[in-house]
């Protein structure tokens, strides 16, 4: 959730900050659907070493977030509006209906929120502060007081007219860092895909 | 001089007027909550507990949300609302912000319990064989939308205890915690927005008047003050105090209208009819005498005047009246002849056979086991029993000068006309008459039907259901309606009955049936489903061996990780999560009135489903397991309202007899035939013109029935008894009539459903048995008793 946050949300933010963000979006904007690949590195000090993981990631704005790891392990996650689905390596589905489940309801709002531009979404639950260097841009969100704080430090956002890169910092001093790369249009979904996001 | 008789009934009427002046006045014991009239609805004693105890978890707290637009305006107008609470003292506390929650001290209590707590799904995939340690080490570190509830990566490699926790019913609150406050994220008037929580403390009861008193002006005033900030705010409220102020209010209004309207009806008919004061004043002492003593003995009896009583009460002022419109009719067709003592023993006999009719009536409604209607059958025995007492040993020493005015000028056409309908009307045409308004009746009777709704009790308005059910849907919290009451020997045993019933009710929430269940054994496994889970996790885990070291190490993780686990696990043999513990523990918060505890001799539990499922299939599902029974208390009220409403039709049947035999203990059985006809006829009416109307039989209406034997009988009696005197004695029997319809004719009107329909059958029902008492002089057979 968090990351799905991070990779399409650009918070709103008054003056300058504003000006930044409606660049950022601008930027974004031209791309609501697309397929990137990710390398994803998580260090920890309970860790020997950093674990990697590489896959395949699908934003189709209308509709949702398909995060697909290939490796080291089989995974999908489809984050919806009404539903989140994950799918484990030997195809049993773990779905979490946003009428019956609020935890899932509340990651299905922000999410719906963030893929319609409504950037008053993510104010109610991070602090968002934008920052321009030519054509690179970075977005840090932190968290308000509350739960999340609890477990999250922060997360830094950066791009161009792609998110390149995703960096989160748990409390705890673990950390994960998430770059994408080889973005490209993602249409036309595979049948797979399409009935994943329930479009038609 | 006064006989002692007399001074001494003088002198209790008194006390018990200034005793009940007092009750009411300053004591207050008037009863507001319409459960309390109830019966015991449950089969067990455990789910009659349970019902007291999910009452009394929402009972005296009052909920609002406030909701705006934006979260900044929300909070503004929920921190004034909340202010304005406090401020007005008529709540012990007002929460607005909420502590900041760690989730890592949230959940501790848990921790240390970790290896027997496991959702069903992880269960299942530990069970059939198609764990893969590596595969869920792999997916717990790179899943990036994973939040960490459960601990760190050494305390939870496999995110067993995050599934766990993540599970709890906690997930279907639908509350963020928004910078110290709890909000929900939803639609206001229409429009997206957000609401604040803001919960208050009762400072007592809700069901008592001046705490619903001060806490509802409170409120009032604290709305007033936050639309005077922001006129589009929301304010949602929840709680039972709302609804028992609003019963209250409306009963209240009852009882003023009824009362004032019966009073005033009353003394216009009196001055009417008499043209003198002495009378009047003479009725209304009766009649105060009749309610002083009624509410004494009521809370003597019962500790306390239920507020239906009472509305019930002020419809009795016209029936009270009866015994001395009897007396007060003989006085004044006397004349200057009147001589108190010969006037007493002219209407003795037939107020006494009048007040032991009412007697059987009511009588027969003390023998339901409903509190309700036992105490409003009490209070009119004491009432009538001392208006008649009054009528006997008071109004002879006080009434002992002749009748100045002349009755004649309305007693002499009444006379004419009885005389008229006794010469032309014979036994043939008045059963003629009978037997068509039978017929006619018939089509009536067809078109009834029963209806035993619990809300025929109460009016709750509409305005509040709806602020009630918004508040539901926007929370998710469920207030618990309907539930299982899981009952067993020890707590273990309870704990393993709710597994079995949860593990019936699983398969609901996958179709959709259910939304979702709360149960204590969701955040505390039986001791068995405990031991079983941490055998599933050695086994699967390989606790004893080094390969789980091995499979750490090629992932990355330190492998003494793997060690660690292995003694935690070792460390935590043999503890186990018992309820007890838990519900000390911070997860125990929302969900607390789940567990009973011990309740005697056994401990018991509560599951409460949210969803459409239907109520009779959720009562079958619990019915095959031992020791949980389904609780829809609405339902189990609307039960107990047919069965009491069957069983009364019975003995309605039972009366009727009684009656008859009472009656021709004095007239012969065809002469009490006679007199019990017209009253037959009056409830047949009732009933056909209840089917004609559309309205639905109910429990209330045959109580009525019973009233309208009880009391329309006594129209015949006096009738019979007074024919020597046919036009006073019918100006009586009408203004008797006529009062006590004034007053059941305005408890029609009642706000409250089961008292209106009481009032309406009453009314039509005594209506008819007022008009058709002539009949029985029609059909009196010539030899029976003067």
């Amino acid at each position: 959730m968090i990351v799905a946050a991070a990779l399409l949300a650009l918070g709103p933010r008054p003056a300058a900050a504003d000006e930044a963000l409606a660049r950022i979006r601008a930027l974004l904007d031209a791309q609501p659907r697309l397929r990137a690949e990710f390398d994803q590195t998580r260090r920890s000090a309970e860790l020997e070493r950093p674990v990697l993981a590489h896959g395949r990631m699908l934003v189709w704005r209308e509709a949702g977030v398909v995060w697909q790891i290939e490796q080291p392990v089989k995974m999908v996650v489809v984050l919806r509006e009404d539903v989140t689905v994950q799918i484990d390596a030997s195809g049993r589905r773990r779905t979490q209906r946003a009428d019956h489940d609020a935890a899932a309801a509340r990651m299905g709002r922000i999410l719906g929120a963030l893929l319609n531009g409504d950037t008053a979404a993510l104010e109610q639950w991070f602090d968002v502060a934008p920052r321009m260097e030519g054509q690179r841009w970075t977005i840090t969100l932190t968290p308000r007081r509350g739960a999340m704080a609890a477990f999250l430090k922060s997360m830094q956002v950066s791009g161009d007219q792609y998110v390149r890169s995703v960096a989160i910092d748990e409390a705890n001093g673990d950390s994960t860092q998430i770059s994408f790369r080889n973005h490209r249009d993602a249409a036309p979904l595979t049948s797979e895909e399409a009935s994943l996001l329930g479009v038609p | 001089m006064a006989r002692p008789a007399s001074i001494l009934w003088a002198g209790i009427s008194v006390a018990a007027a200034v005793a009940a002046a007092l009750l009411l006045g300053r004591y207050a014991p008037v009863q507001t909550d319409l459960l309390a009239l109830l019966p015991a609805t449950e089969r067990s004693a455990a789910a009659e507990r349970a019902v007291a105890a999910m009452r009394d978890a929402a009972g005296n707290r009052a909920v609002f949300l406030i909701g705006e637009e934006d979260a900044a305006s929300a909070r503004r107008a929920a921190g004034l609302f909340a202010a304005q609470l406090r401020g007005s003292g008529a709540f012990t506390s007002v929460q607005l912000e909420v502590p900041d929650v760690d989730p890592q001290r949230f959940t501790a209590a848990h921790r240390e319990f970790r290896f027997g707590l496991l959702t069903d799904a992880d269960r299942a995939v530990l069970a059939d064989g198609s764990f893969d340690i590596e595969q869920w080490l792999l997916r717990r570190l790179n899943d990036p939308f994973r939040t960490p509830l459960g601990g760190t990566l050494s305390q939870d490699p496999f995110g067993f205890f995050d599934n766990f926790i993540a599970s709890l019913p906690y997930r279907h609150l639908r509350f963020d915690l928004d910078d110290g406050l709890l909000v929900v994220r939803g639609e206001t008037k229409g429009a997206r927005g957000i609401h604040v929580l803001v919960s208050a403390e009762l400072a007592g009861s809700a069901y008592d008047d001046r705490i619903q008193r001060s806490s509802i002006a409170a409120v009032a005033a604290a709305e007033t003050a936050v639309h005077r900030l922001a006129p589009q705010a929301e304010v949602l409220r929840a709680g039972a105090v709302f609804f028992a102020e609003s019963a209250r209010s409306s009963a209240e209004r009852d009882v003023e209208l009824i009362g004032a309207g019966s009073l005033i009806g009353i003394v216009l008919l009196m001055l009417a009819v008499f043209r003198s004061v002495r009378p009047l004043a003479l009725g209304l002492l009766t009649v105060l005498t009749g309610l002083g003593a009624a509410v004494s003995v009521t809370v003597l009896a019962h500790g306390e005047v239920h507020v239906l009583t009472l509305v019930f009460g002020a419809s009795l002022i016209g029936e009270a009246i009866d015994y001395s419109i009897q007396y007060f009719s003989l006085y004044a067709g006397a004349g200057p002849q009147w001589e108190p003592k010969r006037g007493l023993a002219a209407v003795r006999a037939g107020l006494s056979l009048a007040l032991a009719t009412s007697a059987l009536g009511y009588g027969a409604l003390m023998l339901m086991p409903f509190p309700a209607v036992r105490q409003i059958a009490l209070f009119a025995l004491a009432g009538l029993l001392a208006a008649y007492l009054s009528v006997l040993l008071i109004l002879p020493e006080l009434l002992k000068r002749p009748y100045a005015g002349d009755i004649g000028r309305i007693s002499r056409p009444a006379s004419r006309l009885l005389e008229w309908w006794s010469a032309r009307v014979g036994p043939k045409p008045a059963a003629a008459v009978v037997l068509t308004l039978l017929v006619l009746c018939v089509p009536g009777w067809l078109q009834l039907r029963a209806d035993d709704d619990v809300r025929a009790l109460s009016s709750r308005p509409a305005a509040l259901l709806e602020q009630e059910a918004r508040i539901r849907s926007l929370t998710g919290v469920e207030l618990g309606a309907r539930f299982f009451v899981v009952e067993a020997a020890t707590a273990e045993a309870a704990l393993q009955a709710e597994e079995r019933l949860t593990a019936r009710l699983r398969p609901l929430v996958e179709t959709g049936e259910l939304a979702h269940y709360h149960a204590v054994s969701s955040f505390v496994p039986s001791a068995a489903r405990q031991e079983e889970n941490r055998q599933l996790l050695r086994k699967n885990l390989e606790l004893d061996g080094q390969r789980l070291a091995e499979k750490f190490r090629h992932i990355g993780l330190k492998s003494a990780a793997a060690g660690n686990l292995a003694a935690a696990y070792r460390e935590s043999e043999g503890r186990l999560l018992t309820p007890q513990v838990w519900v000390a523990s911070p997860t125990a918060a929302a969900f607390r009135h789940l567990w009973l505890g011990r309740t005697g001799e056994s401990f018991a539990s509560v599951v409460v489903p949210a969803g459409a499922a239907d109520n009779r299939a959720l009562e079958a599902l619990g019915a095959e397991i031992p020791g949980v029974t389904f609780v829809d208390q609405a339902a189990s009220v609307s039960r107990l309202f047919g069965q009491y409403r069957r069983n009364l039709s019975y003995g309605l049947g039972v009366a009727l007899l009684l009656v008859l035999g009472l009656l021709s203990w004095r007239y012969g059985l065809w002469g009490g035939a006679a007199v019990l006809l017209p009253a037959v006829l009056g409830m047949a009416a009732a009933l056909a013109l209840g089917g004609y109307a559309g309205s639905a039989a109910t429990l209330f209406n045959v109580m009525a029935l019973l009233l309208v034997l009880g009391v329309g009988v006594n129209y015949s009696i006096f009738l019979i008894e007074g024919r020597a005197r046919a036009g006073t004695t019918g100006i009586a029997v009408a203004l008797s009539a006529a009062t006590t319809m004034l007053s059941f004719g305005l408890l029609a009107f009642s706000g409250t459903p089961a008292l209106a329909g009481f009032g309406a059958t009453l009314l039509a029902g005594i209506a008819v048995t007022v008009l058709g008492a002539p009949l029985s002089l029609s059909l009196l057979p010539p030899g029976a008793r003067q």
